[in-house]
């Protein structure tokens, strides 16, 4: 009985199952020819910066064991950089060299590693060891994000990103990632990162989730994390809003980070964004998904532009009243 | 339209499948729970040779009606032979002709279903037996006579004689005239042999007993399953054939030892071709109701006896095969409508077949311990830093190593379950090492064991309700219901409501409408 009732509450409010947002949206409007645009970083970058979206500038690119050697010609003259495997999943596989320490370099979380050892790790992402089904891989070596600091006080050693979701063009939610001491500064909700609902007309954050709990502070640093205005909010929309065309994916998700010098940065998208930010956002998907289907059946026309899209978005995305 | 076409289909599956196995179950009468008879026994023999080309002709026994046997019914397969059935003292014989000269490779299948029932009528009486005196030479002529008349001495009358004569050979199968006799290291065919030819000597009427083991394990023993042909004799007292033992084990015949041809003669003979191998098989007839219920009807066609027409062998295999999608379907309701989650989408059924042979609680134990052994080696290899292939490589070589271990040791302290874990299947388990231990490093040790039983619970739920007789014999005799399972797949791969662990996920947002969040 109290399962029905939940499950009556649950459809009211729109929030989406795993099943509805497969069957009603993925399967729908996401067709498979189009999933290596999103699944391999190094094309959904190159689209993105085709479409003005800004990425993160790519020093080289290692696709196979015998071009490994090349790294450190690669590196010549940056002082850091990131190196993350093309199609990895999660977070995993990805270095962040903060400087040089003598010959070798530093990492983010202080570890000093040698050339060797990184070369090393590049063959590991090579052979598949972090991507999805352990296909063959390749190392993108990329600027590093300088994340802003409005962040600084709500993540915890690490970069916060902005995850957007997208239907048919237009931005219907969204949330920040902040990494934790507990996710080791990582933005993966599962590992213990904290996420916040984002309110679509203001960009600033609402209620803030940590283990599908809500919370008001930051658990580490004690900063509040709710009402924090988010930096460059019509940008990102803007971003968000371009991504359709990008890839034809007609559902997916939108990753940003913020950088200090840059602005928002486009890190990667998602033809199966996770359904967790709709806890970070207290409210489901589904009713904002209906509204922009049923715009699009009254005006099929509504959303060719991309100043009505963003519109659509604040107007009719924004949190829902409280009762 | 997407949902009308699958609904549609689904429909469809449904109708035609609950349609057939309604039409078999009113009309014609087929039984819906298996019956279990433990008297009636399918039995097959398969003989297989190489033809040389020319006309060929099989002979083999076909088994008669005895006081405890009555053959119920039988038949025979093999393309282009005519066959032609002849009684002789020995048994009853069929003769498998083919003029046009097959090549290659030759399969003749002989197939019966034979009652067993303790009538408690008198032994047949003899006659119609010939006796064959052997063709011995002077020497074993004279150690038959020397054991003839050291049986006499102690005992009265033939069968008494018979015993004696079978327990000297038994006793003393090295002694002076034994040996002569029986030769080196003889078997229960050489042994029936000379024991029936010392009888005959002596003037006593034997003839040996070829024959079967109806209960005979159809999942253990060499030859996967295969029955071996028994050997025992018979001997005439006071005008009515007396069975007799070689087995010192075994000094009562089991009722289930089925008598199949008598004499000296081997149980087939080809001409025109190579030396036949033959492969006899046997298993309790649950469907005895579902033979008959096919002999009765007129014509019974290709759709309603499909699964009976295969060979018994392939019959044992499809029992097991065709209850799989319902441990699929369980599958399915598992993650699309509770939300569980297992390693790999198909393993719990894949366990689950194995359970099947290994027994549940053998099961999960050898389970358990496999991968416990290979998630620490796993885990300890982490640090070795090894590339993914080479690495997976590596876990399948320790849980070959711990199978065989476990069997090794096991075997040693006697247990005979511990055998079994060569059922098991290491690709599988290898698989399932590998994702435990990516979500023990990722998701922490209470995540990876929390997985680990989930999925080893599915694969216990699937076992429970793929190994049921019911549903073995369900879809053994309906496969109509695969459409039905198909319908119901259908169906839920477009189920878009919640699944059980989401109503607890998104409980919190299933307040927010009524309560207030905070602000």
């Amino acid at each position: 009985m109290g399962c029905l009732d939940t499950y009556r509450r649950l459809r009211a409010n729109g929030v989406m199952g795993l099943n509805w947002r497969n069957a009603e949206y993925i399967l729908e409007y996401n067709e498979r020819r189009f999933y290596p645009l999103v699944d391999d970083k190094l094309l959904s970058k190159e689209l993105a910066e085709k479409a003005g979206i800004a990425v993160p500038k790519l020093f080289g690119v290692i696709r196979y064991p015998h071009e490994v050697r090349t790294f450190c010609d690669i590196v010549q003259g940056h002082e850091d950089f990131v190196v993350k495997p093309a199609e990895g999943s999660g977070g995993d596989g990805i270095l962040v060299v903060m400087g040089r320490h003598g010959d070798g370099f530093r990492l983010a979380n202080g570890v000093v590693m040698s050339p060797a050892e990184i070369r090393f790790h590049i063959n590991n992402i090579l052979a598949g060891t972090f991507s999805l089904g352990g296909q063959l891989d390749k190392a993108l070596i990329e600027y590093r994000i300088k994340f802003d600091k409005v962040f600084e006080k709500i993540a915890f050693r690490g970069v916060p990103d902005i995850r957007i979701i997208v239907f048919l063009g237009v931005p219907v939610m969204a949330m920040t990632r902040l990494p934790t001491e507990e996710s080791k500064g990582k933005a993966n909700l599962h590992q213990g990162a904290i996420g916040a609902g984002i309110d679509m007309t203001t960009g600033k954050t609402l209620n803030a989730v940590w283990h599908d709990k809500i919370i008001t502070k930051h658990p580490n640093t004690g900063a509040p994390v709710r009402g924090v205005q988010i930096p460059h909010w019509d940008t990102l929309l803007s971003h968000a809003a371009r991504s359709h065309q990008l890839t034809g994916l007609g559902y997916q998700g939108i990753d940003m980070v913020l950088d200090e010098d840059r602005g928002p940065v486009m890190l990667e998208l998602n033809a199966r964004p996770g359904l967790s930010i709709q806890i970070a956002n207290g409210e489901g998907l589904g009713l904002r998904v209906a509204a922009v289907e049923a715009e699009l059946a009254r005006d099929p026309s509504a959303f060719d532009d991309l100043a009505a899209r963003i519109a659509f978005a604040k107007s009719n995305c924004a949190p829902r009243p409280v009762a | 339209m997407k949902n009308r076409l699958v609904y549609g289909l689904a429909i469809l599956c449904f109708v035609l499948g609950t349609g057939l196995f309604a039409y078999k179950i009113a009309v014609l009468d087929f039984p819906v729970a298996p019956d279990n008879i433990p008297d009636n026994w399918e039995v097959e023999a398969r003989v297989t040779f190489q033809s040389t080309g020319g006309p060929v002709s099989v002979r083999l026994f076909t088994p008669r009606n005895t006081r405890n046997h009555t053959i119920l019914d039988q038949s025979f397969v093999g393309r282009g032979y005519m066959v032609n059935t002849d009684n002789r003292s020995e048994g009853r014989s069929a003769t498998l002709t083919s003029r046009r000269g097959p090549g290659g490779q030759q399969t003749v299948y002989f197939r019966f279903l034979v009652n067993q029932a303790d009538r408690l009528l008198p032994p047949s009486p003899a006659g119609e037996w010939t006796p064959v005196t052997p063709t011995w030479l002077d020497t074993q002529l004279d150690a038959a006579k020397a054991i003839m008349a050291a049986a006499r001495k102690n005992t009265k009358g033939d069968r008494g004689a018979a015993v004696e004569v079978v327990k000297i050979l038994n006793e003393k199968p090295s002694g002076q005239q034994a040996a002569v006799l029986l030769g080196v290291a003889p078997g229960a065919e050489r042994t029936a042999y000379v024991a029936v030819g010392i009888l005959t000597v002596g003037g006593i009427t034997a003839r040996t007993v070829h024959g079967i083991d109806l209960a005979h394990d159809l999942n253990k023993g060499q030859g996967k399953g295969a029955a071996r042909f028994l050997h025992w004799i018979e001997v005439v007292h006071n005008g009515h054939w007396r069975r007799l033992s070689l087995d010192p084990s075994k000094p009562k015949i089991p009722a289930t030892w089925f008598p199949w041809w008598y004499g000296p003669s081997k149980f087939v003979h080809v001409t025109g071709g190579s030396v036949p191998k033959v492969r006899v098989v046997s298993r309790p007839a649950s469907d005895r109701a579902l033979v008959e219920a096919l002999g009765r009807s007129e014509n019974p066609n290709l759709l309603i006896s499909a699964m009976k027409l295969l060979p018994i062998e392939a019959q044992q295999v499809y029992r097991v095969i065709l209850v799989v999608p319902l441990g699929v379907l369980v599958l399915v309701i598992f993650r699309n409508i509770i939300g569980i989650k297992s390693f790999g989408t198909f393993m719990p059924v894949l366990i689950a077949l194995a359970f099947r042979e290994t027994q549940l609680l053998w099961g999960i134990t050898l389970f358990i311990v496999i991968v416990s052994i290979g998630l620490a080696i796993r885990l300890w290899m982490e640090r070795l830093k090894l590339l993914v292939v080479p690495r997976l490589g590596a876990v399948l070589i320790v849980v070959v190593g711990a199978m065989a271990g476990l069997s090794v040791l096991s075997s040693q302290f006697g247990l005979t379950g511990g055998l079994s874990i060569a059922l098991f299947p290491m690709v599988i388990l290898t698989m399932t090492v590998e994702r435990m231990s990516v979500i023990w490093d990722e998701r922490g040790p209470r995540a990876a064991v929390q997985q680990g039983v989930g999925s080893l619970a599915m694969a216990t739920i699937c076992y429970l309700i793929i190994s049921n007789p019911l549903s073995e014999h369900l879809f053994f005799t309906f496969p109509e219901l695969l459409l039905v399972t198909l319908a119901f797949v259908l169906l839920l791969g477009r189920y878009s409501g919640y699944r059980l662990t989401e109503l607890i996920r998104f409980g919190p947002l299933s307040r927010a409408v009524n309560s207030e969040t905070l602000k």
